[in-house]
């Protein structure tokens, strides 16, 4: 069974015409996944295994918390854990690592708020 | 009472077997080539997946109770150094790597130490085993479209997962209880089924939820991710997540097509138990090429083997008198395994060729003359073996070995046994959306 890693409280300021890109990186090998971010309003943007996708301006995302979840497994035997690392606009916002003997399929929910930069 | 033929040839077997003491070279090259070379058999294989895990289990194991540092007993340690740190490989580029690659990647070092080896005297000496192993896998066509159809599996399993739990995650801290959150995620499931043209979306997604009604037991207000998470294993189970993960990296341990194993080994004793004064008498090389066939004969593998061994003939008649040793043996023999359902077999023959030059005088000018001694020997093995459960199997092997030292005319192989083990749940017990 899949073991849940929830991150909360995270946050990070943008200025209302601030293009938002989410990157994701597989730092260990082998990792295969699907990510959903479920941000304020409709087209939640989904991203295949790793790579970057675009979840608007700044302004769109206040208020609300914005949601990324990934369903991520491990499929290669000689690694012995999961690393991922998580981007915004090139700055790293979380990276997760847990030992494959915990678990080698997990989810990672990441909870993130757009505050206005200063 | 009716016999079944099957039976009272196992009962025949058993008092031969009560009588087989000597342990079968395996076909393949070891596990852990170094505690082969000085003959241990160690309860566990230290792995360290990194130099920091290296270096500790090496000290460990190598400090001694008085703060000195000696052998340790029957340890072995393999180590990868390829996969000591982060190589952020995608699963294409580890699975569809060229061969050299591959040898580099897949080379593993161990080593093994006992301070128990024995010298014929029986005399407990230092013995340290060093080895290497890799394994290099050839892709074909089917392998390809095997591996794209467990990909394309966990592809939907996952797209249909990280799209309706992210939801849920929100959901889950406005509903009230257990019934207005599934009430309110019923839609988001019919509607994510339909996304991924899956049949039949209504009826699926109100099975789903009718299941996790059933088995979400938390409470959502005070134990929300708990909740949650029993929420997520009820889908899970119900879509076959687990089955299709574990077939996948079944798999891809054991994928169709060619592949070549390559192993060294090699010992070095100290008889004397000091440092200075050593001998490298025994040196082996393997080479173990393999064929898993595909689809029609998916149940069946193909392995061949070439194992070439180098003794030092000086070593072995000074610490081991009387024993006959050749320098040059060379193993070479053929397996075929099998699987049908609960019943499995494993047919094999070696060969096996030795020779050595033995000093027989020296000519009228002074020079040294020799004499080449050789023998030859075939060992033919059948292993029959019947699942019981699937913690319980009963084998049966019979055959000719290859001629023992010792006891040079017993080479009938008649050996009976029952092993006990413990596994998880059986894999096609899982059967579920995703599946390929």
């Amino acid at each position: 069974m899949s073991k849940v890693y929830r991150y909360r409280d995270l946050s990070f300021p943008v200025n209302d015409n601030e293009d938002v890109t989410l990157t994701i990186r597989f730092v260990s090998s082998g990792n295969t996944g699907h990510t959903v971010i479920n941000v304020p309003g409709p087209n939640d943007p989904e991203l295949a295994d790793e790579g970057s996708v675009s979840l608007g301006k700044g302004s769109a995302l206040r208020g609300d918390t914005t949601v990324s979840f990934s369903d991520i497994v491990n499929l290669v035997p000689e690694e012995d854990e999961i690393a991922v690392q998580y981007f915004l606009n090139d700055t790293l916002l979380q990276e997760h690592r847990n030992p494959k003997t915990d678990a080698d399929s997990v989810y990672i929910v990441l909870f993130i708020k757009f505050p206005q930069a200063l | 009472m009716r016999t079944h033929p099957f039976l009272l040839l196992l009962l025949a077997a058993a008092p031969a077997a009560a009588q087989q003491s000597d342990k079968l070279d395996p076909i393949k090259a070891p596990t852990s080539p170094a505690a082969y070379a000085i003959g241990v058999q160690p309860s566990a294989i230290l792995q360290p997946k990194s130099y920091t895990a290296l270096e500790t289990a090496l000290y460990s194991n190598f400090r001694n109770g008085s703060g000195g540092f000696g052998l340790p007993s029957d340890f072995a340690l393999e180590f990868s150094p390829y996969w000591a740190k982060d190589r952020g490989l995608s699963l294409q580029e580890y699975l569809f790597a060229a061969p050299g690659r591959q040898f580099t990647r897949n080379s593993s070092f161990s080593i093994a130490t006992t301070p128990g080896f024995a010298l014929s005297g029986n005399d407990a000496t230092a013995a340290v085993g060093i080895g290497w192993r890799t394994s290099i896998h050839f892709a074909d066509q089917n392998d390809k479209k095997e591996l794209k159809a467990y990909a394309d599996s966990l592809a939907l399993l996952q797209r249909l997962s990280a799209g309706i739990k992210v939801y849920a995650e929100t959901i889950a801290d406005t509903a009230n209880n257990k019934n207005a959150f599934l009430q309110l995620m019923q839609p988001i499931v019919e509607t994510r089924l339909r996304s991924l043209k899956i049949a039949n979306p209504g009826a699926t997604a109100a099975a789903m939820i009718s299941k996790a009604r059933t088995e979400v037991t938390a409470d959502l207000k005070n134990d929300r991710d708990n909740f949650v998470d029993q929420f997520y294993a009820s889908l899970d189970t119900y879509a076959g997540v687990a089955g299709v993960v574990d077939r996948y990296q079944d798999y891809i341990r054991n994928r169709y097509g060619f592949s070549i194993d390559l192993a060294y080994a090699g010992m070095v004793s100290f008889p004397n138990n000091d440092f200075e004064y050593s001998f490298a008498p025994k040196h082996s090389l393997w080479i173990t090429p393999s064929y898993h066939f595909d689809k029609g004969a998916r149940w069946l593998k193909l392995l061949g083997v070439f194992r070439y061994e180098r003794l030092d003939r000086g070593y072995y008649s000074r610490f081991f008198p009387g024993t006959p040793v050749f320098t040059n043996n060379l193993d070479y023999g053929i397996a075929l395994n099998g699987n049908f359902r609960k019943l499995s077999f494993q047919l094999e023959g070696v060969g096996r060729a030795s020779g050595t030059e033995v000093e027989a005088g020296t000519d009228a000018n002074g020079n040294r003359l020799y004499r080449k001694e050789s023998r030859s020997d075939f060992q033919y093995i059948g292993s029959f073996t019947y699942r019981v459960t699937d913690g319980i199997a009963l084998t049966y092997q019979l055959g000719n070995k290859f001629a023992p030292i010792t006891n040079p005319l017993q080479t009938l192989v008649s050996l009976l046994s029952l092993n006990f083990g413990f596994g998880g749940p059986k894999r096609t017990d899982v059967k579920g959306l995703g599946a390929p």
